[in-house]
């Protein structure tokens, strides 16, 4: 049988329930839930606090960087997912809540408490896991969730002074080039000369 | 006659639309096949599920093009999500945003076809004519070398210390500024897209688009399809907004790309003897980092411009690949790999001083590589699903090998690849860390934004999608007119491929009317 993401997420979520039974108390370990700066569209307060605890220690920031949290990454995400496919938020949901489940962590990572729960070493270590695991799917799951981080805060221009990217040139004042029928036309001066023609010669391009 | 680009999203009424000929798709493919037909006195109607952005829309911002101008906003992938596939989205397709880069089909890649799949007629000396044509109207040229940025002269010193011949490539642009932006909409309508090229042409000459439309499934009988059957979706969001747009005409072309196109026909109940949605090809990238002492400036000027194809050819038994360069602006450069926290930004900080070669593995020429598969899945979305297999693995092991010594020929004082664990070589002798290095899904960035096959065209019809004039085997009036017919990879970049083969299509489709 191929194993899906949705496959591995559902049965993930499936087998820590099941070994919930007689660990109960391990899988209701509390989240530390983080105040939503808007209102969510995508993702629960809980699954919101754990992006946000993936993506500060993704992007924890530091010099002129700042932290994925004083952009609100986790913002911008939830956003984003509702602005596509239902099925794409509800996967990600389910891996944040694989991620942040203290059983889950318990079986996958050896650690006994809650993503979010965790101080900044611990999820460091369970970040690195999961981006080496033996299991394919959990470093696919870890890919796409960096992936989408990664974009998020990088592609904030709040990131781009302390890189030394200089940031986004305006062209706005250059004009369009001449529309084709006039570029051919300055092309061929020759009255007698044929449309399809091949030109010898072009106009001079703009310099760099 | 002048035509029209109309949204969707403005109509307050199910709509219905009579024409002669209607496109699904706005891409390389239906853009030239339009303006020729519009060219003919036809009435075209072209379906576009994106907007339709212009040059004020369009300034550099990578975010926003991700969001806005990418399918699935920038984040499709393969289903096992270990291929990022970039693809357009919005009226002009992926030329809007691909950069620039422009190749004449191989002539062996014509051969192969000929011979292994029994594609007739479509030769490199019966493919000139239509070669010469879209040149010139899109004014592809050899970009100069004096004007290669950093990080494509790092792929041309150290090809040329190697022997590979690196070359300069051709580009469809007039008047560029080298900015660098070809992949988020070019801000000075240099890049001769096709919503500033044949689309502006066709809608001259009477072309009616819709855009943001998505269709969803042809009706059809027999051999007769009858209407395609779209929905208006919201400009900013992408979902339905309920009212549904038909069209009829005497002749429809799905024009979506290789991987909706597919799609669509599946959701249509249209299964092309099961073929519709096989034999999709990638040419799989992978890429290799090099940090130098000077100043790279990945993210400036023309994305490509320098090609290598030293290693098309590895023998009967291999996978070629073919070496380009990537642009590096911070959003996508931060998206591959997989480190992160302090090691990452150390990474970004030293952005500037990178450069990353990209290799393209040629998929589909092996007999025993059938690429992947398009898929439908339960809750209506489109996956493709392609398998990482041995000759693959093997070919990313090569082309990593490659890369690194290309690197280090350039000068690179250190070469990293991509890995889960980076492995990093500080001169030519580390190149053996190579040797023992993992090539399987999810153990290094994988990308592709060339999508081909899916509706191959081909001899017979119990092996192909569509004949030699891109008609669709089982329909008097359907054709496939986009990437989805290439019968294999191209070992080039494809667009130009796809606006020659749309070229000729051009006579075959109003013959058709």
């Amino acid at each position: 049988m191929q194993t899906t993401r949705r496959r591995f997420l559902k049965y993930g979520l499936g087998g820590v329930l099941l070994l919930a039974v007689p660990a109960v108390g391990l899988s209701l370990r509390r989240s530390v839930l983080v105040e939503p700066k808007s209102a969510l569209l995508t993702f629960s307060p809980r699954q919101y606090s754990t992006l946000t605890a993936m993506a500060d220690t993704l992007c924890p920031g530091g010099g002129k960087l700042p932290s994925a949290s004083d952009l609100d990454i986790a913002g911008t995400l939830d956003m984003l997912f509702s602005r596509m496919h239902p099925g794409v938020g509800a996967d990600l949901a389910a891996a944040l809540d694989l991620l942040e489940n203290a059983l889950a962590g318990a079986v996958l990572d050896q650690r006994f408490q809650t993503f979010t729960a965790c101080d900044a070493d611990v999820r460091d270590e369970v970040l690195r896991d999961w981006s080496t695991s033996a299991i394919t799917l959990r470093r696919a799951v870890y890919k796409a969730l960096r992936g989408f981080i990664m974009a998020a805060y990088w592609g904030n221009a709040a990131t781009w002074g302390a890189i030394g990217y200089p940031g986004i040139a305006d062209y706005s004042a250059v004009p369009s080039p001449p529309p084709f029928d006039e570029y051919i036309a300055a092309l061929t001066p020759e009255p007698e000369r044929g449309a399809d023609d091949e030109p010898d010669s072009e106009p001079q391009e703009a310099s760099p | 006659m002048t035509g029209s680009i109309v949204s969707a999203a403005t109509f307050t009424s199910p709509t219905e639309l009579d024409c002669d000929v209607c496109i699904v798709g706005s891409g390389a493919g239906g853009s030239v096949l339009a303006a020729g037909l519009v060219e003919q006195g036809l009435d075209v109607v072209m379906l576009e599920a994106g907007s339709h952005y212009t040059r004020k829309d369009f300034k550099g911002n990578q975010p926003w093009a991700f969001d806005n101008m990418y399918q699935e906003r920038g984040a499709r992938a393969t289903e096992d999500l270990a291929i990022t596939v970039l693809q357009g989205r919005s009226v002009g397709g992926s030329t809007t945003i691909n950069w620039s880069t422009c190749y004449r089909t191989p002539d062996r890649i014509f051969a192969h076809w000929a011979d292994v799949h029994g594609v007739k007629d479509v030769s490199p000396s019966m493919m000139a004519p239509h070669f010469d044509a879209v040149e010139r109207r899109l004014n592809i040229k050899e970009w100069p070398v004096d004007r290669a940025n950093g990080n494509n002269r790092v792929l041309l010193r150290g090809g040329e210390k190697l022997g590979w011949h690196p070359h300069a490539l051709k580009r469809n642009v007039r008047g560029c500024m080298n900015s660098g932006y070809c992949g988020e909409g070019c801000p000075v309508d240099a890049k001769q897209g096709m919503a500033v090229s044949y689309l502006d042409d066709a809608v001259r000459g009477g072309l009616r688009i819709v855009c943001n439309c998505e269709v969803e499934r042809f009706e059809w009988s027999e051999r007769k399809a009858q209407a395609v059957h779209g929905v208006a979706v919201d400009p900013d969001s992408d979902h339905s907004l309920g009212i549904p747009v038909t069209v009829r005409a005497k002749v429809f072309v799905n024009s979506g790309g290789a991987i909706n196109g597919p799609a669509l026909f599946l959701r249509s109940g249209i299964e092309g003897n099961g073929l519709i949605g096989k034999r999709t090809f990638v040419h799989p990238v992978s890429g290799v980092s090099g940090l130098y002492d000077e100043h790279i400036g990945p993210w400036a000027g023309a994305p490509q411009s320098i090609g290598c194809h030293h290693f098309n050819d590895r023998g009967p038994e291999k996978m070629g690949f073919f070496l380009e360069a990537a642009p590096l602006q911070p959003m996508l450069a931060s998206t591959v790999g997989f480190l992160f926290g302090g090691a990452h930004s150390e990474f970004m900080r030293k952005l500037g001083n990178v450069g990353v070669t990209i290799a393209l593995g040629i998929d589909g020429i092996l007999p025993q590589d059938v690429g992947g598969t398009v898929l439908l899945k339960s809750d209506g979305r489109v996956w493709l699903r392609y398998p990482i297999e041995a000759h693959l693995t093997e070919c990313l092991a090569a082309a990593h090998k490659e890369m690194a010594r290309c690197h280090f020929a350039a000068g690179a004082k250190q070469v990293a690849t991509l890995h889960a664990e980076a492995i990093v070589m500080n001169s030519e002798a580390e190149l053996s860390k190579l040797d023992s290095a993992p090539y399987g899904a999810h153990e290094q960035s994988l990308f592709t934004a060339h999508v081909m096959g899916g509706c191959a065209m081909g001899g017979e019809a119990g092996t192909s999608v569509v004949n030699s004039d891109l008609q669709m085997w089982d329909f008097d009036n359907l054709f496939v007119v986009d990437g989805s017919v290439l019968p294999t990879s191209l070992g080039v970049n494809p667009s130009e491929t796809i606006y020659a083969l749309a070229h000729r299509a051009r006579e075959r489709v109003a013959a058709a009317v």
